[in-house]
C-alpha cells in the first residue's frame, strides 16, 4: 500500500492505554527508591495494515515501548490490547508464544541479532521450529527457502555463518526470520541505522515491497525524521516517556501542533543548501530531564519557549484536533488553518 | 526499473565452520602444533608402554637395583630393580587419567552451574555465588584430608577431591561470559522467537562461551596434574605398588644420588605443563580472529 | 574566503595496509586543497577512505600503514615528518575530534586536568593560567555553570556536552584547521543542531578551516561551503556546495544523492544503489565504482581521467563532462 494513498483501516490491531514501563535500578533484594520512568503512561491505537513511525530523541522512550510490546521488557502498568484477544501486560508465558507468533521484531544492530555460532537457515527456521514443534523438517527447509527469496537472499547461501554477510545482508536475514511466522505486525526498532546511505535505501524499499506483498502492519521506531517520514502513514512524536503528537505524516510534518514537534523538525538538516541557509535556527536551550525524576507537570515544560505555571504543574491531557492527537496546553491549532 | 549492470561477478564461496576456521588457525601456530602433538604422544605411550614392554611396572628384581639408563632400561631401574621407563608411563596413566576425568566432570558442572547462575540473575545468582564463595574458602590439603578420614585412601577419592576445588574457578568464568552474551541481541532474538530460557542456555548462550571454556581447559589440566601429584607427594591417595608422578618425584628427591629417578619424571611433568600451557596460548590466539 | 595559498594540500596521497590476506588499499590518489576558513565537508559511506585520510593527516594511522604522497600544511610537509615536530603541528595547529567524546576523554580524570594538561604542555603556560584559559573556552562553548563543571568527570556531562567539551578541548591552542570525523552522528538531532551552529560561529570568531567527516548530506548542505564525495578510497567528485546538489555530477554522486529520502520532497520508492559498499581487499583496477555504477563502459577499469567543470568543481569518470585535466 503506498504511503500517501493509504485509507484508514478502522480495524484496530493494537489498543494502547496508559503504558508505562519502569525499571528499578537494583535487582537484588535491596530494591532502590530509583525508578527509570522509561514509558510514562503513553495511550494510543495502531490500525491494521498502516505504519507508524515513532520518533524521538534519546531518552523518550521509543525502544522500551516497542520492546515492551515484544515481551522484551516487562510492562509496569496499563493495557496493550493485541487485536482484541490478548492484554499484552497481563500475558502469561504460554500466551506470549501465541503473541510472538503474530508479532515480531527486528533488532537495530543487524549483525549483533545473528548467533555466530549457527548458519542462517538455522537462525531463520529457528522461530518456526520452536513456535511449530510439529512441523516437518522438510515443510521447515521449505519455508525458510521461501522467505529467503522474499527477501532476496541466495538459495546458495544457505549454510553461510553471519561473520561472512554485510550489514545490509545480515538485516535481510533478520527480517527474513521475524517474517518466516507470518506475523501481523512487525516492530522495527532502528532497525536501519546501523547500515549505510545506499543500503538503507535498499532495505528500507525491501520493507515497503513486504508489506504490500503480506499486508504487514509496521510500527517504525527511528531518529531519523526523513525515513519516517518516507516510510510512515501516521507518526507519534515522543518525549521523555510520553506522547507530544501523533498525527498523519501529511500535516505532522507541515504543520505542526506540539512546541517540541516543531523544535525536533526545524532541527533537522535537509538536503538543500539554499532552504539550509536561510532557515532560522529553532534551537532547544537546556538538556533533558532525568528520566529518575521527571517534571511533575509536562515534562517538556523544562526547555519549552511557551510554558507558563498551567505547564509546569499538571501534565496535559489528550486533545484531539482534525485526526491529530497532541498533548499540549499551548498547542499551536493556528498553524493548521493555514 | 533498475538495471543490473553487466560485469557484476557473481561469487558462490565455500561454507566454513567456526571451528575448522579456529582448527586451521592453531595449525599454523608451530608452537603449539608441536606441543598439541607431544601431548598425544605422551598420552598414547602412557596407554601402550606399560602394554608392550618386558617389564611389569611391578616386577622387582633384586640384581638390577639402581642402574644408570641403558638400552635395556630406558630411565634406568629404581631401588627394588623395577624398570623406570615403565613406572613412568604407568604412574602417566594415572595422573592423565585422574586430570583428564576430573577436567571433563568440571566442565560440565561448572558450565552448567555457571551458566544458569549467570542466565537467571537476581536472587538465584546471589545465593549460586556466594556458595562458590563459601567453597573457595576451605584450604584444599585440609578438605583432603578431612576426605581421606571419613572415607579411607583409594584414587577415586583424589579424582573428586580434584574436582571438588576445581570446579569453582569455571563456574565463576562461565558466569562472567554468560553474564555478557545474554544482553546480546541474538539472545534477545530467541526469546522474541518464544524459545524457553533452557534452550537458550543450551543452544545460545554455552555454544558461544566454549571458546573461553576451552581455553580454560587447557590450563586446569596442568592445575590438575599438580594437584594430584601434590596429593601423591603427601601420600595421599595412590598406594604401592600403584605409582604416579607425584609418588616418583618423591621417592626421586629422597634418592639425589640416583638423579635418573628424580629426572625422568620431573622432566616429563614439566614438558607435559609446558605443552598444555603453550597449547592453550595456541587455543586463545587461534579462536581470537585479530 | 581567500583565493590564495591553501593551507592543506594534499597530492595524491595513498594509504594502504598489508594483511596477511593482501593488501588492503584505504586510500588511493587522492589530492584536494583546503583554503583559509573554509568548511569541507568530507562525505561517503564505509571503506570510503574518509577516516583515513584524516588520520594519515595526523600522523595517527596503524602501525601497518604504508603512505605515500605528499599532505602540506602552510608549507609544512607533514608526510614523513620526524614524531618531535609532528607533535607540535598536531593537537597544536590542527586539531581532531571524533565520533565517541568518551572515547577521547580520559574516563578517570577530571575534565579540568585533561584541558588544563593542553595549554602547560603546547604552550608553556602555569596551571592557573591554564584553568582560566580553559573555563573561558568552556563558557565560549555555551557550558553553563562552567567554573564548577569544569571539576567534573566526562561521565557526567550528558552526549552533546561531551562533544562541546571535546570542542573546547581542542580550540584551545586556538588552531588553524579542526578535523572533525562524524562528531555528530552519536547525538540527537536538537543537539546537533546546537553544535553545528556553534561550529559556524567558532569558525568565524576564530578564523579557522574545518573539515567536517559525515555521512548525512543534509549536515553538509547545513554546515559546508565544499564538499569532497569519496568511495572506495577515491574522491570521486569536489564542488561547492551549490554544484554539488543542484548538479551532481558523478554517477555515484547522484546515486547518493537520490537515495536519501528528504523531507521536503515525497517520492514512491527510494532509488537504490545496487550491491554492497567496495571490499578494500585486492581491489581490482579501475574505478572502485564499476560494479555498481549504471553507467559502467570499458574504459572504467583502466585508468580514470580527472575533469574539470570549472576551477572548483573537478570529477574522476571516464563520462565525457567538462574539461580533461
Amino acid at each position: 500500500m503506498h504511503a500517501t494513498n493509504w485509507k484508514q483501516n478502522m480495524n484496530k490491531i493494537l489498543e494502547v492505554k496508559n503504558l508505562k514501563v519502569h525499571f528499578n535500578l537494583n535487582s537484588g533484594w535491596f530494591k532502590s527508591q530509583k525508578i527509570v520512568h522509561a514509558v510514562d503512561g503513553v495511550s494510543f491505537d495502531i490500525y491494521e495494515g498502516e505504519t507508524l513511525g515513532i520518533v524521538g530523541e534519546s531518552g523518550c522512550g521509543k525502544s522500551s515501548l516497542a520492546r515492551a510490546l515484544v515481551g522484551l521488557n516487562k510492562i509496569t502498568s496499563g493495557s496493550a490490547i493485541f487485536d482484541n484477544q490478548i492484554d499484552l501486560a497481563k500475558a502469561s508465558g504460554k500466551e506470549w508464544d501465541n503473541v510472538h507468533k503474530q508479532v515480531q521484531f527486528i533488532f537495530q544492530d543487524p549483525v549483533a541479532a545473528l548467533d555466530p555460532r549457527m548458519t542462517i537457515a538455522e537462525i531463520i527456521a529457528e522461530p518456526l521450529q520452536t513456535l511449530y514443534p510439529e512441523m516437518k523438517k522438510q515443510k521447515v527447509m521449505d519455508k525458510v527457502l521461501e522467505t529467503m527469496k522474499l527477501v532476496g537472499l541466495s538459495h546458495n547461501q544457505i549454510n553461510r555463518y553471519p561473520t561472512e554477510f554485510s550489514g545490509g545482508q545480515c538485516q535481510r536475514i533478520g527480517i527474513a526470520r521475524a517474517l518466516i511466522l507470518h506475523p501481523k505486525i512487525l516492530i522495527c526498532d532502528e532497525s536501519v541505522s546501523a547500515l549505510d546511505v545506499s543500503i538503507k535505501a535498499q532495505i528500507i524499499n525491501l520493507l515497503q515491497d513486504l508489506q504490500r506483498k503480506l499486508k504487514l502492519t509496521i510500527l517504525f521506531i527511528s531518529h531519523d525524521l526523513s525515513i519516517v517520514k518516507h516510510i510512515s502513514n501516521r507518526v507519534l512524536v515522543m518525549y521523555l516517556g510520553n506522547i507530544m503528537e501523533l498525527g498523519y505524516k501529511e500535516t505532522l510534518y507541515k504543520a505542526p501542533l506540539h512546541p517540541y514537534t516543531k523544535a525536533l523538525l526545524s532541527s533537522v538538516p535537509v538536503a538543500n543548501p539554499e532552504l539550509e541557509k536561510h532557515k532560522a535556527p529553532h534551537l532547544l536551550e537546556g538538556e533533558l530531564p532525568s528520566p529518575l525524576n521527571p517534571p511533575k507537570g509536562c515534562v517538556f515544560s523544562t526547555r519549552c519557549q511557551l510554558a507558563d505555571e498551567k505547564c509546569r504543574a499538571m501534565r496535559p491531557e489528550k486533545s484531539i484536533f482534525d485526526n491529530t492527537i497532541v498533548c499540549c496546553f499551548k498547542a499551536d491549532y493556528n498553524i493548521a488553518k493555514n | 526499473m533498475f538495471i543490473k549492470p553487466k560485469n557484476i561477478r557473481l561469487e558462490i564461496p565455500k561454507a566454513k565452520g567456526f571451528w575448522k576456521n579456529v582448527f586451521q588457525r592453531f595449525c599454523k601456530n608451530r608452537l603449539a602444533l608441536i606441543s598439541l602433538t607431544l601431548i598425544l604422544v605422551l598420552t598414547l605411550m602412557c596407554i601402550f608402554v606399560p602394554v608392550i614392554s618386558n617389564f611389569a611396572y611391578d616386577k622387582t628384581n633384586w640384581s638390577e637395583i639402581l642402574q644408570t639408563p641403558s638400552p635395556r632400561h630406558f630411565f634406568g631401574t629404581d631401588n627394588l630393580g623395577r624398570d623406570l621407563f615403565v613406572r613412568t608411563f604407568i604412574g602417566g596413566r594415572i595422573t592423565f587419567a585422574i586430570a583428564f576425568a576430573a577436567a571433563f566432570v568440571v566442565l560440565l558442572i561448572g558450565i552448567f552451574y555457571g551458566a544458569i547462575a549467570g542466565y537467571v540473575g537476581g536472587k538465584t545468582d546471589i545465593i549460586m555465588m556466594r556458595i562458590v564463595d563459601i567453597l573457595y574458602g576451605i584450604p584444599f590439603l585440609f578438605f583432603c584430608i578431612l576426605l581421606i578420614t571419613l572415607f579411607g585412601n583409594s584414587i577415586a577419592l583424589s579424582f573428586i577431591a580434584i574436582a571438588a576445588i576445581s570446579w569453582l574457578d569455571m563456574a565463576r568464568i562461565v558466569r562472567g561470559q554468560t553474564l555478557s552474551i545474554k544482553h546480546k541481541e541474538y539472545v534477545e532474538a530467541a526469546i522474541v522467537s518464544g524459545v524457553s530460557n533452557l534452550k537458550i542456555i543450551t543452544r545460545h548462550v554455552i555454544p558461544n562461551l566454549l571458546g573461553v571454556v576451552i581455553v580454560y581447559v587447557a590450563l586446569t589440566v596442568p592445575n590438575m596434574i599438580v594437584l594430584s601429584a601434590v596429593l601423591s607427594f603427601f601420600g595421599l591417595g595412590i598406594t604401592e605398588p600403584m605409582t604416579s608422578w607425584g609418588l616418583l618425584i618423591a621417592d626421586g628427591a629422597q634418592n639425589m644420588d640416583s638423579w635418573w629417578l628424580l629426572l625422568f619424571p620431573a622432566g616429563l611433568m614439566t614438558i607435559t605443563l609446558l605443552s598444555f600451557a603453550f597449547v592453550s596460548n595456541g587455543l586463545r590466539d587461534a579462536l581470537d580472529p585479530r | 574566503m581567500t583565493e590564495n595559498t591553501p593551507i592543506l594540500e594534499i597530492r595524491n596521497l595513498n594509504v594502504q595496509f598489508k594483511v596477511m590476506d593482501g593488501i588492503i588499499k584505504a586510500v588511493n590518489g587522492l589530492s584536494f586543497k583546503a583554503y583559509d576558513q573554509e568548511i569541507i565537508g568530507v562525505v561517503g559511506e564505509s571503506g570510503s577512505g574518509k577516516s583515513q585520510t584524516m588520520l594519515a593527516i595526523m600522523g595517527l594511522l596503524a602501525n601497518n600503514a604504508e603512505v605515500s604522497g605528499s599532505v602540506q600544511f602552510m608549507g609544512q610537509e607533514l608526510i614523513g615528518m620526524p614524531t618531535a615536530r609532528l607533535n607540535q603541528i598536531r593537537g597544536n595547529k590542527i586539531g581532531m575530534i571524533f565520533q565517541d567524546p568518551m572515547t577521547s576523554l580520559n574516563p578517570y580524570l577530571k575534565i579540568s586536568s585533561q584541558m588544563t594538561e593542553v595549554l602547560t604542555l603546547h604552550k608553556g603556560l602555569s596551571y592557573k593560567d591554564a584553568l582560566n584559559h580553559s573555563i573561558q573556552m568552556l563558557e565560549h562553548v555555551k557550558i553553563s555553570d562552567a567554573k564548577n563543571r569544569i571539576n567534573l568527570y566526562p561521565h557526567e556531562f550528558s552526549g552533546g556536552m561531551r562533544q562541546r567539551v571535546m570542542i573546547a578541548m581542542t580550540l584551545l591552542t586556538k588552531p588553524k584547521i579542526l578535523i572533525a570525523d562524524e562528531p555528530t552522528t552519536a547525538l540527537d538531532v536538537t543537539v546537533q543542531a546546537q553544535i553545528l551552529q556553534l561550529l559556524k560561529e567558532l569558525r568565524r570568531e576564530m578564523g579557522m578551516t574545518i573539515i567536517f567527516i559525515t555521512h548525512d548530506m543534509g549536515v553538509v548542505a547545513n554546515l559546508c561551503d565544499r564538499v569532497n564525495v569519496m568511495y572506495g578510497g577515491w574522491l570521486m567528485e569536489t564542488a561547492s556546495i551549490i554544484e554539488i546538489f543542484n548538479k551532481p555530477t558523478h554517477p555515484y554522486t547522484q546515486a547518493l544523492l537520490s537515495a536519501i529520502p528528504s523531507l521536503d520532497a515525497d517520492v514512491d520508492k527510494l532509488k537504490t544503489i545496487a550491491g554492497e559498499p567496495p571490499n578494500l581487499l585486492n581491489l581490482s583496477t579501475g574505478c572502485p565504482f564499476q560494479m555498481r555504477c549504471e553507467s559502467v563502459n570499458r574504459a572504467c577499469s583502466n585508468t580514470i581521467p580527472l575533469h574539470k567543470i570549472n576551477p572548483r568543481h573537478v570529477v574522476k569518470c571516464t563520462l565525457p563532462i567538462g574539461n580533461k585535466i
